[in-house]
């Protein structure tokens, strides 16, 4: 159960920082042309 | 630590790696100086060339010294010593003649008011055999100390004992992550001071480059250091080795953030058409913060088989369980670190081979709807996967190196394979041709060519890596 919740947590912070940083990254070169 | 050098040898190790490992870092850019037809970028490289033909004079002198100094001590050869001696001449007299030749460019340049084409091919031709030249001389230069390459393994320790040959490997690779981000570093900030454009997409695809050369550095530190401790050689300390496997750990974490910061910028670059000042500076802090602590790293590393260099005032630690490294090694056995980490990789390397291929295919034909400036948005998800793969492929290979690094034998090709795919991805961030390729357009044969080497090297990379409990 501990093995459990720690991949979950582990994932998911992980990919929520992936997540965060992509988005800002495109957010970054959208502002062209605007 | 001590970093001003207080003996003859250890001048002699510090300046000698600039003109061997060095020029290889001064040529790429020389070339690339030819390929984007920049001015600035030649004349930039023909001062490096100068510099480095003046660094044979303390290269000489500290050769020397050393000499003097090393034939007190009768476990060095005379031979050998003469031999490198004989080799480093021939040398440094090709470096003597390189560098004069770069000079006499750029004062004829500022006679007649342009550079010579057939004087800047002399210099190219010149620098490439010097290179030959020195990597020859390093071979024989290192060799000279290192007794280790040269002992075979007993067969009563044929169980336990790890091939010198990663020590040999170790001692090669780690120069180049090392000098190169010196280079980088140099090269960047005449760039942003001289304001080109060119120069700073080379500054900072070589930050990238050095970034992933720290991955096979670091492995192949790992298998150097079961193959100089188990079992034990004389002189060699576990303890001082984990002091220097901790600075390589924060190494690699400033490599990692530097290559990542340079290779966000060289991809926005494409987008917006301009640097932004802010992240270019913050380029150039990672990369300031991770040289010092290379720096540390490398004053370490040569600690441990080097007791010519070490002063009075060396304090070194003698606890072989201190450090990071060992509590780290301890913690990630436990099945429940072990296995988020790993679940972390799959994630990225998912997130990696997916990238690639959708890059790959439309180079390749495919989805020729979409412009390849359409496919390259999604280059970061691949990057931030590469990451992810690094930190947490670093941690579990720390769960058990001497398994993964020595006995696991897809692990030396997966790790030789990783920098192939990833500089084989940064053609995709810089070169032109593929990037103006239109929806509709067919890529041009090189970047096709480029396309199926990653592929090749990433699916190796995976192949390898599943294999690795089993083979």
């Amino acid at each position: 159960m501990d093995l459990l919740l720690m991949v979950i947590a582990l994932s998911v912070v992980i990919l929520g920082i992936v997540y965060v940083a992509l988005y800002y990254l495109n957010q970054s070169v959208d502002q062209i042309g605007r | 630590m001590h970093l001003i050098p207080q003996s003859w040898s250890h001048l002699h190790i510090l300046v000698s790696v600039f003109p061997s490992v060095g020029l290889t870092f001064a040529l790429g850019f020389y070339i690339a100086a030819f390929m984007t037809k920049n001015e600035a970028m030649k004349r930039t490289c023909l001062i490096v060339f100068g510099i480095l033909g003046i660094l044979a004079i303390p290269t000489y002198f500290s050769g020397t010294g050393s000499m003097a100094a090393l034939s007190q001590n009768p476990a060095i050869s005379a031979d050998m010593m003469n031999t490198h001696y004989y080799a480093g001449l021939l040398g440094l007299a090709a470096l003597v003649i390189t560098g004069g030749a770069a000079f006499y460019e750029l004062w004829q340049s500022g006679q007649t008011g342009r550079l010579s084409e057939q004087m800047l091919k002399l210099v190219l031709v010149l620098a490439a055999v010097t290179l030959v030249l020195m990597a020859v001389v390093g071979e024989l230069g290192w060799e000279i100390s290192h007794y280790e390459l040269r002992l075979t393994i007993a067969p009563a320790n044929a169980a336990i004992s790890t091939p010198q040959d990663w020590s040999h490997i170790h001692m090669i690779l780690n120069h180049f992550p090392t000098v190169g981000f010196v280079f980088a570093l140099g090269f960047y900030v005449v760039a942003l001071l001289m304001d080109n454009g060119a120069m700073k997409r080379g500054g900072l695809a070589l930050f990238v480059i050095c970034g992933i050369l720290g991955v096979p550095t670091y492995v192949s530190g790992a298998a150097s250091m079961w193959a100089l401790t188990v079992p034990p050689l004389p002189e060699i300390s576990k303890a001082v080795v984990n002091a220097h496997r901790d600075m390589a750990l924060l190494t690699l974490f400033g490599l990692g953030f530097t290559g990542a910061a340079a290779w966000i910028e060289l991809w926005r670059y494409r987008y917006l058409g301009r640097f932004s000042n802010l992240s270019l500076y913050l380029v150039l802090a990672f990369a300031i913060i991770t040289l010092g602590i290379m720096a540390e790293t490398g004053h370490r590393g040569g600690q441990i088989n080097h007791p010519e260099i070490r002063v009075a005032t060396d304090i070194l630690p003698t606890d072989p369980n201190a450090g990071w490294s060992p509590a780290i090694e301890l913690l990630i056995n436990n099945v429940i670190w072990f296995v988020p980490w790993q679940t972390v990789h799959f994630f990225g390397y998912s997130m990696i081979f997916g990238t690639v291929l959708a890059i790959v295919l439309r180079v390749l034909g495919f989805w020729k709807s979409m412009s390849f400036a359409a496919v390259h948005r999604i280059l970061p998800l691949g990057v931030l996967g590469v990451l992810m793969n690094v930190f947490s492929g670093m941690l579990m290979m720390l769960a058990d190196t001497y398994r993964y690094v020595v006995q696991d034998t897809t692990f030396a090709p997966k790790m030789a394979l990783i920098p192939i795919g990833v500089t084989a991805v940064l053609y995709f961030s810089l070169s032109d041709d593929i990037w103006n390729v239109k929806a509709g357009e067919e890529a041009p044969t090189r970047a096709k060519a480029v396309a199926i080497l990653v592929l090749l090297a990433w699916t190796g990379v995976i192949i390898g890596g599943r294999l690795l409990p089993y083979v």
